[in-house]
């Protein structure tokens, strides 16, 4: 780290350790590296953990895989971000 | 992989050899991005097992490349034809296989939550600044976390520290004095130029919900 010798009088102590977060704000600003059973489709998995945790946004990323008609898709993980708790 | 007619171990060995290197690919007719023959890299691809037309291995490769793509055109090399007939991400930035849950973990979790034990899920939900610890830090100071949290440009005096190797183009994410992330970003000078410029960053994400810190009019958070 290069560090710009300037300090910070007169602020105050803002913010929270990211490891020892409040929970509901913990889950909202969580990613889980999940190994997603082949099957269901990603978006369907993301939506399982989104009711799972009471989550108002949950997404997902992974592999480029794409789906052929008729066909499901196989072994993926991938992990969940899920943000906005109400 | 699955080929469509018999090839010789060797022959295979040899062909998933040359793929190793830049690429072309075209992405496939359902895809999400534009279709434009684009470059990605092969940093390594080992066979691990091949048995008759089955063949399995592993492969190392940029972001946004088509591993169903990748099998067809080793079919084409091959000569034989071939298509994917399955496919595991055993690795991606800081997540890998060995530090994964499924979702019976989840719901173990989640039960144990309910009863107002945090510990397991705090296991299995880990603070988003893990997946970004790839990326280099550029710390900013408490008074100009709610207006980047809002949209606001950064100004480069706001930069309390910026990580060495940083160069213009380089994706950084930028956190707190208490390392919580903020947003991520490209940044437009190398690191030792950023606190003079004006608008040191093209800010791509916002990460942290408005109102974690305080508004820059110096009202007290709510």
């Amino acid at each position: 780290m290069v560090f710009k010798s300037e300090g910070e009088a007169g602020e105050g102590n803002y913010g929270e350790d990211p490891w020892k977060r409040e929970i509901n704000r913990h889950l909202m600003n969580g990613v889980i590296n999940l190994d997603k059973p082949s099957g269901p489709s990603s978006h369907e998995v993301a939506a399982w953990v989104k009711r799972m945790l009471g989550l108002k946004k949950v997404g997902h990323g992974g592999t480029l895989e794409v789906l052929k008609p008729g066909k499901s898709s196989r072994f993926r993980s991938l992990a969940l971000s899920p943000a906005e708790r109400d | 992989m699955k080929l469509h007619a018999d090839v010789s171990e060797d022959k295979i060995r040899e062909a998933l050899l040359k793929f190793q290197g830049e690429i072309y690919q075209k992405p496939p007719l359902r895809s999400s991005v534009k279709r434009v023959r684009r470059i990605r890299k092969i940093y390594k691809v080992e066979p691990l097992e091949i048995n008759g037309r089955n063949v399995l291995f592993r492969a190392r490769v940029d972001p946004g490349t088509y591993m169903r793509k990748l099998c067809v055109d080793l079919g084409y090399a091959l000569g034989v034809e071939a298509h994917m007939e399955e496919l595991r991400r055993t690795k991606s930035g800081v997540f890998d296989e060995k530090n994964s849950v499924d979702l019976y973990d989840v719901y173990g979790a989640v039960l144990d939550l309910r009863e107002g034990n945090e510990t397991t899920i705090r296991k299995i939900v880990r603070p988003i600044e893990e997946a970004l610890a790839p990326f280099p830090k550029v710390v900013i100071a408490d008074a100009s976390v709610d207006p980047v949290c809002r949209g606001m440009a950064l100004r480069g005096e706001q930069i309390l520290a910026a990580e060495k190797g940083i160069t213009a183009g380089t994706e950084v994410v930028l956190i707190t004095k208490r390392k919580e992330a903020v947003a991520l970003g490209v940044a437009k000078a190398d690191c030792k130029d950023l606190p003079l410029s004006e608008n040191p960053f093209n800010i791509s994400r916002v990460i942290m919900d408005a109102g974690m810190y305080p508004r820059l009019t110096g009202s007290p958070p709510v």
